[in-house]
């Protein structure tokens, strides 16, 4: 989607062991220190934005906001927080890692000291996330490791940890039962005679008393288009689309209400149509297109500018991005997708949006809301 | 207010920011770039190539326009503080002993957008000794739990924030004495800030109160973080932190809190959005915060 309230992440934090145990994350940093080796590096440093992550460092820690990880080829990685250390308490109750450090300014030196501390005296350094650091910030931390060989592992990082493991579905699934008890709350007291605001902040209601972290909607508060809330009044329209995106930790999924996307509209259709033809190796330019080849063709472009969808996991949009001439990116084995498509009225059709959630694979299928 | 957006992915940005430059003729026009420091360094440090040259730094321009409220801004900045205000008092008429921290939490998030907020940042936590305030969690509110709230509404991209304490039954003597000293802080800082006056003035003025009554050690991280901060629309200044060379200009708004950990009681919060004036800091809500009571 083209618009997304600009909040900052917040909300129900908690770590929940019995669907993401100690074990699941000790297990995760065990592969990537594997793939460490093969690819001799010494260590990776992770960096996220505090209330943007995107999930690099939330993969291995747990921990849903920002910071920095260290990785070495044995023990457990290292954390530091952002901060003077108030964070701490609350931090050590959603990790499991026990090594938590906090930092005021200036990372560069207790990473070195920590990569020194854990044997790392030269050699590769792989560097996750950095260029999404504030430019004063990388400078320090880059001239602070400036005797070792610094290696951009972003992209291979991303790549080992793209295919979903069994727990990370369940916990997507989580997030999907969430999504969709907001938007048929929404459409409840849209039935009921709620303006489409009103439906919207239903669905927020209800999304963040059931465990959401956060929360991302749009809706169709005018005659024309998704919009995300901005304030009240607006006037009742003659029928509901919300599209509404939540995480649970830190896992996102995202649905449409059911109204909005029936049999036989042009949306439901293009869902329809990139749910078969998401198979593993397809490039996300045949995934859109094959969205494109069964909408009106007049609507592309209005389709095109909220978007077709993406991969979706610990950040509301991973790679793939579906759009077409997009040939360089391709699903693969275990990704997830949110692939979506709203059409606008026109013609001989009203407005539709719709949505699914389909984990790719040989038995590929429709995600479904993991049971509650 | 901005008829010319243009949406695009992010990695369309900085390719449709160089076509739009010279789409507008611009392409030898001095240009800077505001909020550098903020930007993800990629982007940072393009600038020079989408450019042609590197850019001036725009930083101060922006911010030092936009922390001075002007007419419009200061009406969204009071409806902004108006929405917190009713929605503390509606949290306190609905916190009960029972419900979970987020269940509250977000029922109070959907009370503020049906109040208008387009926009809130919100803490909410509660312990029957708290370490700090943080996001909510599953926990489930208890008899003599201090709930602490911050709450920052948005009105028109303008962000307020009100911080607040508030006990699960009677406060004991101790927690009243103990936020009596923080709001006795938060005067004498609101006295203390007066047009001209160095931010870091402000900070002793804070903690001088604080340290008298033998909590020195305490006005340091990681016991608290600051002692306020502006969070108007395109400016963070000031920062009222020991580190700051900031100096109060006025008309400034930003929140003033001596929120911090004290250990005979927990974290307190107790902080304002104020103003600056030749007469010192003054409030914008109608009333000050005081620990309140939930029954």
């Amino acid at each position: 989607m083209h618009a997304m309230t600009p909040v900052l992440e917040r909300g129900y934090t908690f770590w929940d062991r019995s669907i993401l145990p100690p074990d699941e994350f000790e297990d995760r940093t065990h592969q990537m220190q594997k793939a460490l080796r093969e690819d001799g590096l010494g260590a990776i440093v992770i960096w996220s934005q505090s209330y943007h992550s995107n999930g690099d460092l939330t993969y291995l820690s747990g921990w849903p906001m920002g910071g920095a990880l260290v990785i070495t080829q044995e023990g457990d990685p290292a954390m530091f927080c952002v901060g003077g250390g108030r964070e701490q308490y609350f931090a050590r109750m959603q990790t499991w890692l026990g090594d938590l450090r906090s930092f005021l300014s200036g990372l560069g030196k207790p990473i070195q000291e920590t990569l020194v501390q854990r044997g790392v005296t030269a050699g590769k350094v792989g560097l996750v996330g950095l260029d999404q650091m504030p430019v004063n910030s990388h400078r320090n931390l880059t001239e602070a490791l400036a005797g070792y060989e610094l290696i951009d592992y972003g992209a291979t990082y991303q790549a080992r940890r793209s295919a979903k493991r069994p727990r990370e579905l369940v916990a997507i699934g989580n997030s999907l039962r969430i999504a969709e008890a907001a938007v048929a709350g929404g459409e409840a007291v849209f039935a009921k005679g709620a303006s489409n605001v009103e439906a919207l902040v239903e669905a927020e209601r209800i999304a963040r008393i059931l465990g959401a972290r956060d929360f991302r909607a749009l809706a169709n508060l005018s005659a024309r288009g998704l919009r995300p809330f901005d304030g009240l009044p607006h006037a009742r329209q003659s029928s509901l689309a919300l599209w509404v995106a939540v995480d649970q930790h830190a896992y996102w999924a995202e649905a449409a209400n059911a109204g909005a996307g029936e049999m036989g509209t042009p949306a439901r259709r293009a869902v329809d149509a990139m749910i078969a033809a998401a198979t593993p190796g397809a490039s996300a330019d045949s995934i859109a297109r094959a969205a494109l080849s069964v909408i009106p063709p007049e609507a592309a472009a209005d389709v095109l500018s909220y978007g077709l969808g993406s991969g979706i996991g610990l950040s509301r949009q991973e790679t793939p991005l579906i759009e077409p001439g997009n040939d360089a990116q391709a699903v693969s084995e275990g990704l997830v997708l949110a692939l979506r498509a709203y059409v606008p009225a026109g013609g001989k059709h009203g407005a539709s949006l719709a949505t699914a959630m389909v984990c790719v694979g040989k038995h590929r299928s429709a995600l479904r809301a993991s049971a509650h | 207010m901005v008829d010319d957006l243009i949406a695009v992915e992010p990695a369309s940005f900085l390719d449709t920011v160089q076509a739009q430059i010279a789409l507008r003729g611009l392409g030898k026009a001095k240009i800077a770039v505001s909020g550098g420091q903020q930007m993800p360094r990629a982007i940072f440090e393009a600038w020079p190539d989408v450019l042609g040259a590197a850019p001036a730094n725009a930083d101060r321009i922006i911010s030092d326009l936009s922390r001075i409220r002007d007419k419009w801004s200061l009406k969204c900045t009071l409806a902004a503080v108006d929405i917190a205000e009713r929605s503390y008092d509606w949290l306190l008429a609905h916190a009960r002993p029972g419900t979970q921290e987020h269940v509250l939490a977000g029922e109070l998030e959907a009370h503020i957008r049906g109040l208008g907020a387009e926009d809130n940042f919100q803490l909410m936590s509660a312990s029957q000794h708290n370490r700090s305030v943080h996001m909510p969690t599953n926990r489930i509110l208890q008899e003599g739990d201090i709930l602490l709230g911050e709450i920052t509404p948005a009105v028109e991209g303008e962000y307020i924030q009100i911080c607040r304490s508030a006990v699960f039954g009677e406060p004991t003597a101790l927690q009243r004495e103990k936020f009596g000293m923080l709001d006795t802080a938060l005067r004498a800082g609101m006295k203390a800030a007066i047009p001209g006056t160095p931010v870091k003035q402000v900070v002793e003025a804070i903690n001088a109160p604080i340290s008298a009554c033998g909590y020195q050690k305490y006005t340091v991280p990681p016991y608290m973080r600051t002692r306020g901060h502006s969070m108007s629309l395109g400016s963070m200044d000031p920062e009222i932190a020991g580190f700051s060379d900031d100096v109060l200009a006025e008309g400034c708004v930003f929140v003033m809190h001596p929120n911090q950990y004290i250990p005979d009681t927990g974290y307190l919060m107790c902080g304002e959005p104020v103003i600056i004036t030749p007469e010192g800091a003054k409030a914008l809500t109608s009333r000050m915060g005081q620990l309140d009571t939930i029954t």
